[in-house]
């Protein structure tokens, strides 16, 4: 009996082995394996992830180099899949170094987009960066030990199209210095976490003249102004405001290119008021979007808003007030009588995503 | 109308309207006029074809892609594997017609095909383990077990998620 259950066994072993046989040489003949480098870089692509860059071993790009050789091959010979990095975890000097820079290498002169949240030195970073810095089209930076040393970073970004400066306590002065000098290649300025006053804003220029999206927080209406002066070719705006202090007479604005405007204002310190006459100073003729966001419920200025609107002869798409405490504090009929294709969103919760 | 002949000798008759949504087809018509002579296409099978010819006919009307949408979509720029219904049925097929799909969309030059076939595959990497990818594909593990130590070694720094 026991000859035949290992007679038995034996014959199951070999079938196993004749199906995995099977398996493989149909694998071979797969037309897996006609398909041209170009196309299984495009599939390798796809395989990206869509908002996390952080390298991880079992996410695209490194996932795909530890398959089989020719997939490696593919994997490695494909910049565009080594464009993007994001660093959120501190490793050692020597691991950072070697590893990142290996990453690096293979874009291959492509355009990069880099998120660095931390980072052993400035130093490290910037001799790491070196090579790279003409590359650099995509620039999130911001961890506790760059506070003083932005600036070594920002230089000789010849090419970069967008910044973003997450909450570190900066040296402001220096920053503003070397955002003010960011080529004319520049078009996304994020500096939402850093609050600015109008002489700040002055001093951002001449890069303000090249953006067309800009993310900021202002700590007085009369800096909006003089944004809105300096960006002319300005079409998204995200703005928060929390005016300490604000004049009452402000200079009208016409700016003729902004389409998206979002706003988060708070007026625990200064009332509405500031808002009300910082819309009366407003003329925005190409609006299309225009989303308001108020941490505090006062009495918004519907008013003010709706001449803003009228005065412009927009032609709004959107108007979205969130959080509010009640759908009927917004005088929907009245927008509606003013634009009657409106699209008005009253959202009673805070938005998914806040501005700040 | 238009006679295409497949790799198995089948010959399919189409609206041009339809077979001009591949850019090949659509530049050989435009070269050579009005002609009833069949269009022989070597890399095809009629199975493949029909399934192709299914594709064109359901999106048949529609802007194909321009070269701006090319530049828009840049290779550096998020992706999203985002298919339609519509196309997530009809992908819905067994690895080899999808892989002869994608090989069909390719030399066809039907780019909104070609992207529902590479995010297809996508999508079947996307969350697997490389073992996994192995066994859904049939992909032999060539890597040397020294080529398998180097590769660990070089990303020991990366995060293990």
């Amino acid at each position: 009996m026991d000859d035949i259950d290992i007679l038995h066994q034996q014959l199951v072993e070999r079938t196993e082995k004749i199906i995995e046989s099977i398996a493989f040489h149909k694998g071979l003949g797969s037309a897996l394996w006609r398909l041209p480098p170009e196309i299984l870089s495009q599939i390798f692509r796809y395989c990206l992830p869509e908002d996390d860059f952080s390298p991880a071993l079992n996410k695209a790009p490194l996932l795909l180099t530890r398959i089989c050789q020719p997939w490696r091959d593919v994997a490695m010979n494909t910049p565009s899949l080594w464009c993007k990095l994001q660093v959120e975890i501190n490793l050692e000097e020597e691991q950072a170094a070697f590893f990142h820079d290996s990453w690096l290498k293979r874009s291959q002169g492509y355009p990069l987009s880099l998120v660095l949240r931390c980072y052993p030195s400035t130093k490290l970073l910037r001799n790491l960066l070196q090579p790279y810095m003409h590359q650099i089209s995509s620039f999130s930076i911001g961890f506790p030990r760059l506070a003083n040393r932005a600036r070594h970073l920002l230089e000789g970004l010849s090419t970069l199209r967008e910044l973003v400066l997450p909450a570190v306590k900066y040296n402001i002065l220096d920053l503003i210095r070397s955002i003010s000098q960011l080529p004319s290649t520049m078009r996304v300025l994020d500096v939402m976490q850093i609050p600015l006053d109008i002489d700040d804003v002055s001093s951002l220029n001449p890069v303000l003249a090249h953006l067309t999206h800009v993310k900021i927080t202002l700590r007085h209406t009369g800096a909006l102004l003089q944004l809105l002066h300096l960006c002319p070719n300005l079409s998204s705006l995200t703005l928060y405001t929390e005016p300490y202090s604000y004049t009452k007479t402000l200079e009208p604005v016409t700016h003729a290119n902004i389409q998206s405007f979002r706003m988060d204002y708070n007026g625990v310190s200064m009332g509405t008021q500031a808002l009300a006459d910082m819309f009366d100073a407003l003329s925005l003729p190409n609006l299309r979007i225009f989303e308001a966001y108020c941490t505090r419920d006062g009495p918004w200025p519907h008013k003010q808003l709706k001449d803003l609107f009228a005065r412009s002869k927009c032609p709004l798409e959107s108007l979205i007030f969130s959080p509010w405490r009640t759908v009927e504090a917004v005088p929907q009929a009245e927008y509606l009588a003013l634009i009657p294709s409106l699209n008005i969103v009253v959202s009673l919760y805070p938005p998914l995503y806040p501005l700040r | 109308m238009v006679h295409l002949v497949t790799s198995d000798n089948v010959e399919f008759v189409v609206e041009k309207e339809v077979v001009e949504r591949s850019v090949l087809i659509k530049n050989m018509l435009e070269d050579v006029g009005e002609s009833d002579q069949s269009i022989p296409l070597a890399n095809v099978s009629s199975a493949v074809l029909r399934k192709v010819i299914e594709y064109c006919e359901h999106h048949r009307g529609e802007p194909l892609p321009s070269g701006d949408a090319d530049q828009n979509q840049d290779e550096t720029r998020k992706r999203t594997t985002d298919i339609s219904e519509w196309d997530q049925k009809f992908i819905t097929v067994d690895q080899e017609m999808l892989f002869e799909i994608i090989l069909a969309a390719n030399y066809l030059d039907i780019k909104s095909l070609l992207d529902v076939g590479c995010k297809t595959v996508a999508n079947m990497i996307k969350g697997k383990t490389p073992d996994e990818i192995r066994r859904l594909f049939n992909i032999v593990n060539d890597f040397t077990p020294e080529e398998e130590a180097q590769i660990k070694k070089e990303n020991e720094w990366a995060e293990d998620r």
